[in-house]
């Protein structure tokens, strides 16, 4: 059974080109979306061959063979659209035909509307879009999300009418292939629409089971549906028999190996699933692409690259970087020992004591490693005091209180062992809120 | 040698495939096959990195060693960026253009007395085409009428051209050196016959 998206898959190499070079169309994000929209547009190209008023007629038919059940032949059409020129109305049929619209059974010549003509026909109908303002529009493309597939039960009967004309045209094609299919159409219909085909009888049977109850009067449609059914059953026993008896005997040949012909219809007849395979289990076994430069690939991305370098180039607007800041460069800025210096400093200029001082410098820390590190750039200070005679302000130099106290004093006690004697010792300080410290004292 | 037999599976690396049309390519080819001991060396170069050289009726390139080629591949692009179409028509190719070729030339070999340079390693392959079984392009076209449209199919042909698995000629196709070099031709020959196999037994897939 044909999908509907089967009826016009676009060229994968013409749509590679149309792509920057090495992208998949997989791999663009709203592929997916586009190409589900592909079968509708491929409808709706077809009605815009030749003028509006082609476009016009062609709807006309459209949406009078929509209304009525059951299949068409010429004269039918020529009766339920009396309202067209025959010559203009023949050649209309035929565009639609040749567009998808409709679809051709070869045993009695009628036509019927496809699923997907209707159902796309139906949508456009039920958006409404005369007369919508803006707003309408937009509310209404938001609604239709949610819209979901809710039927009115007022067209049960259409819609099995439409079940039913959908599952003859199977029919048709089962008989068609047993009748006079190759034998790679026979392997086709054998492995693929097998199962297709009774996935689809079963989602006829549910959708006949939700839709009995209020449906008694369509019985003879129910009867033919099952007719249909059984049709499309015996065609595929018949053809499991057919393939059955194009024995194995029909693929050796005498000592050539097997038979070209067998082999070909076997390999045309596989599904994609299984020829994929062949490649994918390594019988084709490429070496990985080298790292170099293919002029090729350089000749594509050239070509490529020059219409999208001179659209940026014509939508550039040059603006001019920030300027960078000239300002002096104090010693504060880049060392740090200097930095605590300068706080020092300046917070003595507005006669701060000691214990200022000592938490100006440590409150600023975030845990104790940052309190480690303070403390590490005022002994640093304190050492600058001592050996150059770093000043804080004239006669004022920096003094960290507390004994001097030898890492080996340290070892082998605890982490609160430690703090402890350091605290006993004078080195640490309890300031109140906010732990430990050590004391900074400033000798004038 | 150790440095022309580094710059010979350098070289081996890049193309693939050695075109035996081209005459740089065939002077590189003659220059393999001609010593054994540097065929050897190029051949020991590329096995160390996961590579196999192989000749296959005189025609030489490199493919991947089996054991290497697991996981890359196992994907539905592979990495000669060839689909299901690419596949289809590989294949269809193969049995037209190869398999019989193939058949005919183990039979050859099969029987030459012993101590004669087997017909499959190469060199007494004689280089012209004429024993190359062909397919015109119209009669592809018609095969594949069903399932691709012309222009499908002339892009689809395109690729394998690129790739080197078919050389067309005024119209007419031959296989290329890419389809004798890197194809496993035994499991080619299990896939396309277990494909028949099960057409003939008519299994249909799971529904």
């Amino acid at each position: 059974m044909s999908s509907p998206l089967d009826q016009a898959p676009p060229d994968h190499d013409e749509l590679l080109d149309g792509l920057a070079s090495g992208l998949l169309p997989e791999q663009v994000p709203d592929w997916p979306r586009a190409a589900s929209l592909l079968p509708i547009f491929g409808l709706a190209r077809s009605l815009f061959s030749r003028s509006p008023a082609d476009t016009a007629l062609k709807l006309i038919v459209l949406l009078a063979l929509a209304k009525v059940e059951g299949r068409f032949s010429r004269e039918r059409i020529r009766t339920l659209v009396p309202h067209l020129a025959e010559d203009r109305l023949e050649a209309v049929v035929t565009s639609l035909y040749g567009g998808g619209w409709l679809e051709l059974r070869a045993s009695d010549n009628t036509y019927r509307l496809r699923p997907l003509a209707l159902y796309t026909l139906s949508v456009l109908l039920a958006a409404d879009f005369e007369g919508q303002s803006n707003a309408n529009l937009l509310i209404r493309a938001v609604e239709a999300v949610a819209f979901g597939d809710r039927v009115d039960q007022g067209t049960t009967g259409h819609l099995l009418a439409v079940l039913l004309g959908e599952l003859e045209t199977q029919a048709e094609q089962a008989r068609e292939v047993l009748g006079r299919g190759t034998p790679r159409q026979l392997i086709r219909f054998s492995r693929h629409e097998v199962g297709e085909q009774i996935r689809y009888v079963t989602q006829v049977l549910s959708t006949i089971e939700e839709r009995m109850d209020a449906s008694s009067e369509h019985f003879s449609r129910l009867v033919r549906i099952h007719e249909s059914l059984q049709q499309i059953l015996r065609a595929h026993e018949g053809l499991s028999r057919r393939l059955a008896e194009w024995s194995l005997k029909r693929l050796e040949t005498s000592d050539a190996g097997y038979s070209l012909a067998a082999l070909c219809d076997a390999v045309l007849g596989a599904s994609d699933d299984e020829l994929v395979q062949v490649v994918a289990d390594g019988t084709v076994r490429a070496p990985a692409p080298s790292v170099c430069l293919v002029t090729e690939r350089l000749l594509t991305r050239h070509r490529t690259a020059r219409p999208t370098m001179a659209k940026e180039k014509a939508a550039f607007v040059y603006e001019p970087p920030p300027l960078p800041d000239v300002g002096e460069l104090a010693l504060e800025d880049i060392d740090p020992v200097a930095r605590v210096a300068a706080l020092l400093a300046s917070l003595l200029e507005q006669g701060a004591d000691d214990t200022t001082l000592t938490r100006a410098v440590l409150s600023s820390a975030d845990d104790f490693a940052d309190a480690v590190y303070q403390l590490t750039l005022l002994a640093r200070l304190e050492g600058r005091s001592t050996a150059e005679g770093v000043e804080l302000a004239p006669g004022v130099v920096v003094r960290l209180s507390g004994q001097t106290v030898a890492a080996r004093d340290l070892v082998g006690m605890d982490r609160e062992e430690a703090l402890q004697t350091l605290t006993r010792l004078g080195v640490l300080v309890d300031v109140p809120g906010r732990g430990l410290h050590s004391t900074l004292r400033v000798q004038r | 040698m150790s440095g022309r037999a580094a710059e010979l599976a350098n070289v081996l690396l890049r193309l693939g495939v050695l075109d035996r049309d081209d005459p740089e390519q065939a002077a590189l080819r003659e220059e393999l096959f001609g010593d054994d001991a540097l065929y050897e060396d190029v051949s020991r170069r590329l096995r160390a990195v996961g590579y196999e050289l192989v000749q296959m009726l005189g025609h030489v390139g490199v493919r991947l060693e089996r054991s290497a080629a697991v996981e890359p591949l196992v994907t539905a692009r592979n990495n000669l960026g060839l689909d299901a179409r690419h596949v289809r028509l590989l294949v269809y190719l193969w049995v037209q253009l190869l398999y019989r070729h193939l058949k005919a030339a183990l039979r050859e070999e099969d029987d030459e007395p012993r101590g004669r340079t087997q017909t499959l390693l190469g060199l007494e392959e004689p280089d012209n085409h004429d024993d190359e079984p062909t397919l015109p392009r119209a009669e592809l076209i018609a095969e594949f009428g069903e399932f691709l449209s012309k222009t499908a199919l002339k892009g689809a042909l395109t690729t394998l051209k690129k790739q080197r698995f078919v050389i067309e000629e005024r119209g007419v196709l031959r296989a290329g050196p890419a389809m004798y070099v890197l194809i496993d031709h035994e499991r080619m020959e299990e896939h396309v016959v277990g494909l028949a196999r099960r057409g003939a037994l008519a299994l249909p897939e799971e529904p």
